[in-house]
Formats: structure tokens, C-alpha cells, sequence
């Protein structure tokens, strides 16, 4: 079974700093990781492996910075690890990004599963996987939470739609995980030392053919950012006694509106 | 007439309630534009009455029905709204659920049109174009987006938008649609049943953090919630240890919350956890610590222990564990 992992490499969002003044989001100098939600795809992918044998490949599209993000992904067990990066990527909105995997993944050929996280922490859109299923015209499995069966054939478990719902797909597919689904294996020494001698190998637009991507092949364009400022809530002090009070009178009063 | 679509969602056999937030909406936009708003549905057989879509707002409605449509398979209701989409459709508006999500996304794709996702704000500017504004960032900032060319397609987040009230008066036509969308290689076989913490309609949550002792006080936290009618919420450290399940956390990776009170008990306010609770009417905050930051966030602070707080809370709403006014 061939498997490709969609990896996003994300700024740490802990450490991306926001100038409200300017609207300006502050990522330099924070480099870029796997998106903490992938990881649970690359995991879902590395248990198949596992279990009944499978070709895991990393593919994320990102600046060559990126590449560290994908390293780690080898690090982690996966097989191959392709960055998609170069400047007519740049600026493309999630159509864009899913139409360039999904080419990218077409030139893989013969791909079976293609496994994706719930969503990311920078733009938290959980718009490319379905996206990538659509265009590739495969059927979409949203949300694994629980894993039931697995077979070359045939996936089934639980799916998260807010209620639970058993559910199952033929292969070939698209399916997205949810971070309940495992706890992400973390890299080891052996495959650490590993990947340090294997290649990322970088993909040019030229080399998946297609397109526009980037900003050409956007449908959506960002006009403004803004920074909210704190809203600055009144944070009133308040001791033990007068903070029951007040709790309770809010509540008499949320109660009394019906 | 060009028209202005809010997709309704209606697989479980009612409307969803963001539906008719969602009409409100378009209501507004479509005075702007000029805009028909068409009510699109699909289900397995027709539910509850389809006219209160245009009593809250829509022209006209439209109903695909058909087999299957039952479950919340993305692929198969793609089809239905696929099928209805045309070159009439100026905007598309999907409720941003954990289904519609994921319908957007495939339908967006198929028809080469832009999507935008988790709207908060939707305006029109002063080129007639529709701006969507979204959080990014963990909601850290905010983006305002448009659409090159029209379909202009977003999903809207719950809980933003005021409904209409209800006008009886309002006239227009539901059309049901016999639909056999083609199978795929997804089936959803049955609902799971386990008791569901729905948080996102809550209107008080009672939610506990790391200073909570130990995962038996948890017990006498469920209690308290129930003498003031509030579910338990709690931050992604006791989702982490086990003592809840997922479904009570509250945070950028669990659920994003607005209640009309939020009651934020030994929780110090990392920005994952302000980010699902940030938008709460009211911010209520316990903590030991006053450089806390919920302080910041919070429109009351009460500086103290916990446990003490909770003491006296159990002392006040009296022996009989009732309120005044009483809970129903």
C-alpha cells in the first residue's frame, strides 16, 4: 500500500508574535515544524505500516525552510519525504495549495491512502484535505477519531461529526484524523541518524505540471489583516463572598431570560 | 435575479439552528446586492416545516430528498448541492459545523470556487464586494477575505449572526427535488450512541483547570454544575491526564465556545484556552495566582482559593441545592 501524508510546515504558534499596531503577523526567526495535527496523520500512516506493510510518503508544500519539517517526518519512520517549494507556490489559498498536492500526488502515481490532519494551527481552515479528495475525485472519510478495521482494501472506525457515526471506505481515499485518534510516535535515534543521509526531495511547479498555483491560481484573496486588540474586559476584583454573589445573580439573570 | 444560497443543514432531520443565523445574514446582504435568498436543503425525506425557512428570512427553498441522505456523507450531499449550484448563485453559505466543514470544501473544489472558512463577520464594501472575515492564527488575527469570482463560498461559524424574528406573513415556494445521488466508496453505517456534552449550545459552562486538585473533586464540580444548570468544560491538561473526556475541552483543539456565562475555575488562560472561550458573553475567573492571565480576559476576577469558593457557592445556593429563581 502507498501511503502519502499531507504535512504542512507551521511556525511554532507560540512563538509567532503579533504587532497590533502595524497588522503585521511576525514570523521571522521562528522556524517551521510539522503542524502538531499532522502528526497524527503521520502517525495513523506509520501503525498501517506497521500492521499490514505499507510505502509512507510525506508531501508538504512550504518556503525551503520547510524542510526541516519534513526531515523530521523521515525521522519519525516515514519512507520519502517531498517538499513542493518554489516561488509560483507562493500566495496560494487553500484551492491553489490543494490543486499543486493533488497533482503533486497524481505524479506519485498509484497512491492508496492519502491522510491528512483535522486542520491547521496557522491558517485553521481544514479546507485542503477534502479539497485534494474532490479534485482527485476519491471519496472523503472526515474525522477518524477510532480506528476499527484495516485491510489493502478497506478502512473503517469512527468518525467525529460532532455525534459519532461508524463509517467506512474503499480504497483509494481520502481521510482526515482527529487528534484523539493516537498519540504521535516521537523520531528515534535509528531512524533520526537515518534521515540524516536521506534527501527531502524538493519539487518545482515545473515538476507537477499543472496549475496556476500561487497568487494566480488563488480564488481568494486577503485584503486586510487585523490584530484585535485585547479587548480589555472590565476584570473586576472581587473577594470569595462578593464573587458568589455576583456569580449568583448573573446566573438569576441568565435563568430569568427565558 | 442572482441569488444568495444558505445551505441548511438538515441530514439528522431537523435544521440545524445556525440555519436560520444564517438567513438573517443573507437577509442583510441581499438588500445590499439585490439578491434572491434561496434556503437549499438536502435530506432523506422532507422535515419539520420547511416554510419556517422563509418565515425567517428566505425566498424560496429547496429540498433535495434522497436515499441515504440521512447520514452526514459528505459525498453524497456534495452531489445534491452540486447539482443545484449555477451561474445565478452569487454566494454560497455554509454553517460552519463539523459537517459542513467538510461539505464545503468538496463542493468548493468541484466547482472551482474559492471557499473561505470559519467566517465571524460577512459585510459588503463599497465595490458591491462581499468581504469575509475570519480568525487565523489560532485567533490571533483577523483576516478579511474576497472572492476573485463569484460563486463567493464560505463557511460561517455558529453562534455569530442574530436570527430573524419569525414572520408568518412571509410568502414562497419549497420545492422538493427527488435526488439519487451516485454512491462512492465512503458508507456510514450507524450513529454511535454515548452521551453527548454538547458545549457549543450551552448557555453556562463550569469549567476547571490544573487547579484542580484531584480528579475525584471533579464529582462535587459536576454537582454544582447541575444546582446552576451549566456543563463541564474543562482545559486541555485534564483532557490531556484522562480525568475528562475530549468532549469538555475547551481550547483551539477542542471546542470553541459562546455561552452567555463562562465560569472559569483555576485556570490560568493559555492562549489555546482563551482562543475557544474568548468570545463568551460573560467571563467569570477563579484563580490564586492575580497575574493570571484569564485576569485580563476576565470581566470578574475573584482572587482565592477554589475549593473555598466553591464552599461558599454550595453555602449560598442553600440546603436544598436550589436557586431563586428554581431551576426547572
Amino acid at each position: 500500500m502507498r501511503i502519502v501524508v499531507l504535512v504542512k510546515p507551521v511556525p511554532d504558534i507560540n512563538r509567532v508574535r503579533f504587532d497590533a499596531e502595524k497588522g503585521r503577523v511576525i514570523r521571522e526567526g521562528v522556524p517551521l515544524e510539522e503542524n502538531p495535527f499532522d502528526l497524527h496523520a503521520l502517525e495513523f500512516a506509520l501503525k498501517i505500516k506497521d500492521s499490514i506493510g505499507a510505502e509512507v510518503i510525506a508531501l508538504g508544500m512550504a518556503p525551503p525552510q520547510g524542510e526541516r519539517a519534513l526531515r523530521d517526518c523521515l525521522a519519525r519512520g516515514a519512507d520519502r519525504a517531498i517538499l513542493l517549494s518554489d516561488v509560483t507556490f507562493a500566495g496560494s489559498d487553500t484551492f491553489a495549495t490543494s490543486l499543486a498536492l493533488s497533482n503533486a500526488i497524481r505524479k506519485l502515481e498509484n497512491v492508496d491512502l492519502i491522510v491528512c490532519g483535522e486542520k491547521t494551527t496557522d491558517g485553521d481552515t481544514g479546507q485542503v484535505g477534502p479539497e485534494v479528495a474532490s479534485m482527485l475525485s476519491l471519496p472523503f472519510l472526515p474525522n477518524l477519531c477510532e480506528l476499527r478495521e484495516i485491510s489493502q482494501e478497506e478502512i473503517s472506525g469512527i468518525c467525529d461529526l460532532g455525534d459519532k457515526y461508524l463509517a467506512k471506505v474503499t480504497l483509494p481515499a481520502v481521510i482526515s484524523v482527529k487528534k484523539e485518534l493516537n498519540v504521535p510516535r516521537l523520531p528515534t535515534l535509528r531512524h533520526k541518524v537515518k534521515s540524516l543521509e536521506e534527501t527531502v526531495e524538493v519539487w518545482r511547479g515545473s515538476d507537477i505540471g499543472g496549475g496556476p498555483y500561487g497568487l494566480m491560481g488563488s480564488k481568494t484573496s486577503v485584503v486586510k489583516v487585523t490584530i484585535p486588540k485585547e479587548e480589555g474586559r472590565k476584570g473586576v476584583m472581587l473577594n470569595v463572598e462578593e464573587g458568589v454573589r455576583v456569580l449568583l445573580s448573573i446566573i438569576s439573570s441568565i435563568r430569568g431570560e427565558k | 435575479m442572482n441569488k444568495i444560497v444558505v445551505y441548511s443543514e438538515a441530514f439528522s432531520g431537523k435544521f440545524h439552528p445556525i440555519t436560520y443565523e444564517l438567513l438573517g445574514k443573507a437577509r442583510e446582504i441581499s438588500k445590499k446586492l439585490n439578491l434572491e435568498v434561496v434556503a437549499l436543503g438536502s435530506s432523506e425525506r422532507l422535515i419539520e416545516t420547511p416554510e419556517k425557512l422563509i418565515w425567517k428570512g428566505a425566498d424560496e427553498v429547496y429540498m433535495y430528498l434522497g436515499k441515504g441522505l440521512s447520514a452526514p456523507d459528505p459525498n453524497l450531499h456534495s452531489q445534491a448541492v452540486l447539482d443545484f449550484l449555477n451561474d445565478e448563485v452569487s454566494c454560497l453559505m455554509f454553517p460552519a459545523t463539523p459537517f459542513g466543514r467538510v461539505l464545503a470544501p468538496i463542493v468548493a473544489a468541484k466547482a472551482g470556487a474559492g471557499l473561505t472558512a470559519d467566517c465571524t463577520d460577512l459585510r459588503v464594501d463599497e465595490l458591491g464586494r462581499i468581504v469575509q472575515v475570519r480568525p487565523a492564527f489560532s485567533g490571533n488575527v483577523l483576516a478579511e477575505i474576497v472572492t476573485e469570482r463569484p460563486p463567493v463560498m464560505c463557511t460561517v461559524r455558529y453562534h455569530v449572526f442574530k436570527e430573524l424574528p419569525e414572520d408568518r406573513s412571509r410568502k414562497g415556494e419549497v420545492y422538493e427535488v427527488p435526488f439519487e445521488p451516485n454512491p462512492n466508496g465512503v458508507s456510514f453505517q450507524e450513529r454511535v450512541s454515548e452521551d453527548k456534552v454538547n458545549l457549543a449550545d450551552a448557555e453556562i459552562i463550569l469549567s476547571v483547570g490544573r487547579g484542580l486538585k484531584s480528579k475525584d473533586d471533579l464529582k462535587e464540580i459536576f454537582e454544582i454544575a447541575e444546582m446552576i444548570g451549566a456543563k463541564v468544560g474543562a482545559s486541555r491538561p485534564l483532557v490531556d491526564d484522562g480525568w475528562l473526556s475530549k468532549e469538555h475541552q475547551v481550547g483551539f483543539s477542542g471546542n470553541v465556545v459562546k455561552p452567555k456565562l463562562y465560569i472559569a475555575l483555576g485556570i490560568s488562560g493559555s492562549p489555546q484556552h482563551l482562543a475557544g472561550m474568548r468570545d463568551s458573553e460573560i467571563i467569570f475567573a477563579v484563580n490564586k495566582d492575580p497575574s493570571a492571565p484569564i485576569r485580563r480576559h476576565s470581566d470578574y476576577f475573584v482572587l482565592g482559593d477554589l475549593y473555598e469558593f466553591l464552599r461558599e457557592l454550595k453555602r449560598k445556593i442553600g440546603k436544598g441545592g436550589k436557586l431563586t429563581p428554581p431551576l426547572e
